[in-house]
């Protein structure tokens, strides 16, 4: 399992269904299992696994981006070739997906070959979010890692419902500036702090001197104060700004690119995760100490007592 | 030296001296028992109240009647995480002041947390461990927010390391 500090690119339950699947087909069952799951992500994505019991091989894999953000263009030659270098042919896309998904994908598992091959494409397919989601940011940052990178307008990317990120290419770097809004003022509150000291981490920690720079605002950083002027949340966000610098050495490899990529946008839930893990944690402190205390206050209850009963045993 | 040390003691004498309390019916309604210092009917049946503070924004105060005795604190509050954690604190704890028998379920405006204690709890209660009670939340309030404030900046470097970390 993958750490907790981390989003992993990977649906676990995509991946775990389709290696059963895969399994079953390499162990040339005749008949598969059939079934229909619906599967919901973080920020409200879903995905839809199905399968029928006559045709072991072919199996249907339906993803929907989080609400209000739209499939990116080119979503469907991306995916396609994509699964391509894993294993020719095993993936063709469904046009129109299915009713309320952004994109389908019909899977052959009878091309895939051994146990190796299998799962490399059950991981890949389980992490189709990231790849499709990603395109548009990977493109900005694919231009950084060959340098054709041109200072542009500050653009806004949208994560999820009322929830944004903006980005602004420049001509070594991409700046990319996260508003943190809460609904609750006292979460704000609680993500301010903890955001600063999430940016003091990178100046005071040796280690961290090739990460991206990153720096905590409470007001709208000068680089995406036009873009956010768009959005009342976003231009007045309770719970500061974050921004980050990526160099083109952060993205030196198309792995690279495709894990920066993924990071930058789970960005946020991964921070409004970790806040409701601080809030959970000292929700369980002060359950604790107040059990405590009322063990003190306990002792103040005089026990009575006990008298010893005046009572004649009767021998025989 | 514990620089709270002299600050508790003081409390802890004081309410030794104010925790005496007798069973006193009301002289305006009868068949009434209700506690003095939260009516105030009768300025004779009142002790002049006791602040006590150890710094301009750590103090608490004693108000004595002669069959209860209300004891508020404001806790210190450096920054607006404190406050929160405090306000949450202290709301968690009121909200068990079934439990809690002596604390007040409001807290004087002001206060940050309220206790009452009246001549039953007296009776029923050793005197001498609801003080230390009291003493004892004094002390480890203070301990228990900065330990709360100190686990959300240490998850918040704990995670910024291994986020920044992992894209270095």
């Amino acid at each position: 399992m993958a750490s907790h500090l981390q989003v992993s690119q990977e649906n676990s339950v995509v991946r775990d269904t389709f290696s059963r699947r895969c399994g079953a087909v390499l162990a040339r069952k005749e008949k598969g299992e059939f079934f229909d799951v619906k599967v919901a992500e973080f920020d409200g994505a879903y995905y839809n696994i199905k399968a029928e019991k006559k045709t072991p091989a072919l199996v249907t894999l339906s993803v929907a981006l989080p609400d209000a953000v739209n499939m990116p263009q080119g979503a469907a030659e991306v995916a396609k070739r994509a699964y391509d270098t894993v294993a020719d042919g095993s993936v063709s896309i469904r046009t129109p997906p299915e009713k309320g998904y952004g994109l389908t994908l019909d899977c052959d598992l009878s091309k895939i070959q051994d146990e190796a091959q299998a799962a490399l494409f059950c991981s890949k397919i389980a992490s189709v979010r990231a790849l499709v989601q990603g395109i548009p940011l990977r493109k900005i940052l694919t231009d950084l890692q060959q340098g054709k990178s041109v200072e542009k307008k500050a653009s806004g990317l949208q994560v999820k419902k009322s929830k944004s990120m903006y980005v602004k290419p420049l001509e070594d770097s991409v700046v990319v500036v996260f508003p943190v809004h809460l609904d609750d003022e006292n979460d704000a509150t609680l993500a301010v702090n903890f955001l600063q000291h999430f940016a003091e981490t990178k100046r005071t920690q040796q280690n961290l001197a090739n990460a991206p720079s990153c720096a905590y605002h409470l007001n709208p950083p000068l680089e995406v104060k036009e873009a956010l002027a768009g959005s009342s949340q976003d231009s007045s966000a309770n719970g500061g700004y974050m921004s980050f610098s990526i160099f083109s050495r952060h993205v030196s490899s198309p792995d690279k690119v495709d894990s920066v990529s993924w990071k930058l946008l789970t960005f946020l839930h991964f921070i409004s995760y970790h806040i409701k893990a601080s809030k959970g944690h000292i929700q369980s402190r002060m359950r604790t100490k107040a059990d405590e205390w009322l063990k003190v206050l306990a002792q103040a209850k005089a026990t009575p007592q006990k008298k010893k009963p005046n009572t004649i045993k009767l021998q025989g | 030296m514990n620089t709270i040390r002299p600050y508790l003691n003081c409390i802890r004498h004081t309410l030794n001296a104010t925790c005496c309390l007798r069973n006193f019916p009301s002289q305006q309604i009868e068949r009434h028992n209700i506690p003095e210092v939260e009516f105030g009917h009768n300025k004779e049946l009142l002790l002049p109240p006791i602040l006590i503070s150890r710094t301009e924004h750590e103090y608490c105060l004693i108000e004595a009647s002669i069959n209860s005795l209300r004891f508020s604190v404001k806790v210190k509050q450096g920054d607006l995480l404190e406050e929160i954690l405090t306000k949450k604190f202290m709301s968690f704890i009121t909200q068990r002041a079934e439990h809690f028998w002596i604390i007040r379920r409001v807290p004087v405006e002001g206060y940050d947390i309220s206790l009452l204690i009246t001549n039953f709890h007296t009776e029923d209660l050793l005197q001498e461990k609801i003080v230390d009670f009291v003493v004892t939340f004094l002390e480890e309030v203070d301990k228990e927010i900065n330990v709360m404030k100190l686990s959300v900046n240490t998850r918040g470097r704990a995670v910024a390391t291994e986020f920044l970390g992992s894209m270095g």
